[in-house]
This record gives structure tokens, sequence and C-alpha cells, in this order.
């Protein structure tokens, strides 16, 4: 018995050449999807490199402040005493930002835990539908123009489109150990489907506590600039050396404090563009534009 | 990619599927074969993630998906069963069995935490079908090509899949999916086993436990399949075969987008240094 494959089914007919379509149509769609997922997790990346950069910039204006302890310590008691108390918050600032870098650095790295999970599960997702999609269109439609129309509708990046189909009672005239294997990948394909479907729902509270985090930390640099400012209005009023070393401690808070601004832009930018794409995503939304790594 | 039966008994049945036609010519081309005794299955080589929802397609004609009890893969290789974290998502209880020496190693394909290899030792062991009662033997095959090698016989049926042993890479056009010319196909072969088979010694060896066996039909999984009179010529030819040649071929520029028809020259070329070296 030789069980004829879709190149040995006769394809006299229009209806077909659209069965072969829209099976590879359906496909590509969950490629792109699949792409998409792949770059949110790039994504994730991305904001954790950033936010682990923030550290090494915590600790370097921690260093500025020790040293202008120091200074403020050599400058004679009554002059040096206001320069003493700045310094000394001023050096207790890398400190807060501390646990706010470390509560940055965890939600991008659940993002990035999550992502991985969902580029791992669409990788398999897309095997399976394209074989689900590939044996109803073959199998199934066989010349059913609106079989065929309703399949080429449909977009198997959503768990309702897949519900369709399980649903669709152009199944019902299937041969049934055909029917049978359909109903069981697609359920296991809506089990996958729905799974992704949750890890990106879950990522999304993550941009946003993500975002937080930043906000926090972009609050503690600015009061470290109003400081380094207090600073250098202070060590105006001292004589030749000491007005020197705290300008320099001024200026080197102020070129600080605006490196971890451009950073944040940056980490903003992404957490944005993350966070469009993890809505799409979560809709089953698929675009050209944001299927390309 | 297509299906066919090739033995049929009582609720004994024995599938093939290949021959796909819309595989990128930079895929070797693989038959995965299926044993369903009494509704259970054993996937045998089940192939690459590539080409797995092809294969999916065919199977789903033949057998309940979830009523896929044994995976086997014959050696560790992408074509045989890097697919594998597939089957297992969409059958969690399967069994998959493979040679001791590359569970561990299989298990990256599998990609699941509760993933359990059942190792093959090395003189070889039965395999039961699920609960159907039915049972095929791993037959060693070490060295054949690779380290930790099984083949696969079911008494019942007569039929040895070789895995690897008396694969063949074929051009398009010599598409039957049993022999019909020994004498013509052994070019298809030659140049395959000279160079992927590392020790005549071990093949020799395979072929007496080969012999021994009887077996009716022999399924690789590359190429066509042997039956009948066929068979003791594969088995007398792959005997009178010195194996595990190499000639300068790493030498030559490879831009790493080798087709399988170029994979194939580039043995048989190797073959022809060694003969001319010989001289």
């Amino acid at each position: 018995m030789e069980v004829p494959s879709c190149k040995q089914i006769p394809t006299g007919s229009q209806a077909s050449v659209v069965v072969a379509l829209s099976g590879e149509a359906g496909s590509t769609v969950i490629a792109q999807y699949q792409l998409m997922i792949t770059r949110m997790f790039g994504i994730a990346v991305d904001i954790l490199n950033v936010a682990r950069s923030l550290d090494s910039m915590a600790f370097e204006m921690q260093l500025l402040a020790r040293n202008g302890v120091v200074q403020a310590a050599k400058v004679p008691a009554g002059e040096g005493k206001a320069l003493l108390a700045l310094a000394g918050i001023l050096s207790s600032y890398p400190g807060t930002i501390t646990p706010e870098v470390e509560g940055l650095g965890l939600q991008c790295k659940t993002i990035a835990k999550q992502t991985a999970e969902c580029t791992n599960l669409a990788r398999r997702y897309y095997q399976h539908s394209k074989c689900l999609l590939t044996v109803l269109n073959r199998q199934v439609a066989q010349g059913n123009e609106l079989f065929i129309a309703e399949l080429a509708a449909l977009q198997l990046t959503h768990p309702s489109d897949l519900e369709r189909v399980l649903e669709s009672q152009m199944l019902e005239g299937a041969d049934p150990l055909l029917r049978e294997n359909l109903l069981y990948l697609g359920r296991k394909c809506l089990e996958t489907l729905r799974r992704i479907q949750e890890l990106l729902e879950r990522s999304l509270p993550c941009l946003t506590l993500a975002e937080d985090s930043v906000g926090s930390i972009k609050r503690i640099g600015e009061t470290a600039r109003y400081l380094g400012l207090c600073v250098g209005i202070e060590a105006a009023h001292l004589p030749g050396q000491g007005k020197t070393h705290f300008a320099n401690l001024a200026n080197g808070i102020t070129a600080t404090v605006d490196g971890l601004n451009q950073k944040f832009q940056v980490i903003r930018d992404t957490i944005s563009s993350g966070r469009e794409l993890l809505t799409q995503l979560a809709k089953g939304e698929v675009d050209e534009e944001h299927s390309h790594l | 990619m297509k299906s066919t039966v090739i033995f049929e008994q009582g609720q004994h049945r024995w599938i093939a599927i290949g021959r796909d036609p819309e595989k990128s010519s930079h895929v070797i081309d693989t038959n995965e074969y299926v044993i369903v005794s009494k509704g259970e299955g054993m996937l045998l080589d089940p192939g690459g993630i590539e080409i797995f929802p092809r294969v999916l397609e065919e199977l789903s004609k033949h057998i309940r998906l979830e009523d896929i009890r044994v995976l086997f893969a014959s050696h560790q290789d992408p074509d045989i069963i890097s697919s594998l974290a597939l089957w297992l998502d969409l059958n969690p209880r399967a069994t998959t069995y493979s040679s001791w020496l590359w569970t561990a190693f299989l298990a990256h394909f599998a990609a699941r935490a509760d993933l359990t290899i059942t190792g093959i030792p090395d003189e070889g062991m039965t395999i039961k079908i699920g609960d159907s009662g039915a049972t095929v033997e791993a037959v060693p095959a070490h060295y054949c090509h690779s380290s930790g090698n099984f083949s696969i016989y079911d008494h019942q049926a007569g039929i040895l899949f070789s895995g690897d042993i008396g694969g063949a890479l074929l051009p398009s056009h010599e598409s039957s999916l049993f022999v019909m010319n020994f004498e013509e196909h052994v070019q298809y072969m030659r140049g395959f086993h000279v160079r992927w088979m590392p020790s005549t010694l071990a093949l020799r060896g395979w072929v007496q436990r080969v012999r021994a066996l009887k077996p009716t039909m022999i399924c690789p999984q590359h190429g066509s399949i042997f039956k009948g009179p066929d068979v003791d010529k594969l088995l007398n030819w792959l005997e009178s075969l010195e194996v595990g040649k190499w000639g300068n071929t790493d030498n030559k520029k490879n831009d790493g987008k080798h087709t399988a028809q170029e994979s194939l020259d580039d043995a048989d070329n190797s073959l022809g240094e060694v003969f001319t070296e010989a001289a």
C-alpha cells in the first residue's frame, strides 16, 4: 500500500495551488513570530548589559565622593565643615544606587529568562504548527474552497485562531485517524502557544518595574548633581589648591551624572521598543518590520 | 515526502518514510521507518529538525501520534535524532533508546529536564514496542560508522534496519524506494561507505552478525532498500569492501556549503586519490 503524498494528489484545480500557498504563508507568519520573540530576547539582554554598566558608574561616583571627604578633611576646620558634610552625603549616594541597580538587573534577568524560554518554545511551535498547517491544507482542505479560505485567513500566532481550527466543522470530513492526530497535534500547539503568551504577558510588568528602577536611579543621580553643584559653590570661597580640588570634584560628579543620563536614555529607548514588541507579541500580531534580527 | 508500507502481517507493519522533494539540497536525504505493532509504534531514526514537519505529516496517516511508544537512534548524528525534542513534546511518554555511549550527548537535543534516554549496552538488547508484546533486537554495529552504533532486527518481519550501513547518496533521478539494479546502485554507496565507515574489521563483524540473522530486507537510513537476493549481494559487497580511506580532500578549499551530491563526489574523489596513491 502506498500512501500518496501531496505531490501525487491530482492537482488540476486552481484551489490546489491556493492550498500550497496558504500553507506556506501560514508558516511564514509563524516564522516571523518566532523571530520577533528572538528579537525580544535580544532586547532584554541589551537592557541587562546597560544595567550592568551602571554598577561601574556608581563605583566611579563613590571614588569621587571619598576623594572629596579626604580633601575636605585637609581644609582648615571652620572653612571645610560644610564641604566635609556635603562630601559625606555624596559618598553615601552610590550606596543608595546599588539596590536600585540590582533591582533593575533582576528585572532584566527575569525578562531575558522568560523570553529565552519563549524562544525555545517558539522554535518547537513553528515546527509543530507548520506540520498542522501543511496537513490541514493538503490532506483535509483538498479543493474545499471554503476551508482553504478559512485557513488562509488564519494567523496561528494567537490561541483563538488555533481554537477555531480545532472546532472547525471541516475536520469532520477528514479520515478518522488523521482527524484524531490533527486534534492531538492542534491541542499540543495550543498548549505551547498559551505558554508562550503567558510568558510574554508576564514579561510586560517586568519591563515596567525595570523602568521604575531606572527612574529611581535617575533621581539619585540628579540629587548627586545638585550636591556637586553645592560643593562647587562652597569651594569658590576656598583659597588656592583647595578651590581647584573641589572644582574638579564638582566637575567629576557632573560628568558622571551626565554619563548616567546617557545610559538611562539608552535603557529607556530600549525598554520602550521592548514594550512595543511585547505588546504586539502578546496580541499575536506579527509584522515585517519587527521580524528582522 | 512519501510513506510506503513495506511489510504488513496482521497487525504488524513497517512503514518507510522518505524521498522528500521539498527538502533543501544542502540537507542529506534520509529514510525514516516506523514499526506499528498492534497499534503501538516504534520510530527508527526519526530524523533532523529540518524534515520533522514532513515526517510527522506522513506518520499521522499511519498511527495515532500518542501511540508512538519508542524512539530509537542508531547513533548520535543530527540527521538521525536532532528532532528528539519535537517528538518528545508531542509524546512525553515515549521511551528513547540509543547506545549508552550517547545518552548524555543526546540529552542536548532534547532540552527537557525530565528526559531519560535508555542506554543500550554494547552487546545489544531486546526492545519492547510498548505493551503490544512485540519486540525487536538491537544488533551491535559499533564503528559502522559511529563508535556507539546499533541496527534493529525485527524477527517477525525479517527486516533489519541498518542505519548508515548500506546507505547511498542517490541523485535526484534515482528515487526508487527499493534497489532495482544492485550493480548500478553500488556507485551511489561506495563513496559513502569508504569515507564514512572507519573500520573494515568492524564492518565485516557486522556482516557476520547480520548473516546469522538471515534478514529478508535491509533498510538503510539513506538511499534504497535491499530485498530478496539484493540482501546477500549487499552483504557480500560490504564484506569485500575496504573502508576508512581518506584522500587529500581536507586540503581543498571548502566553502562549507556542500550539497549532498557534492559530498558524494568528494567521497568518490577521495577514493580515487587513495587508489592512485596505492598504484
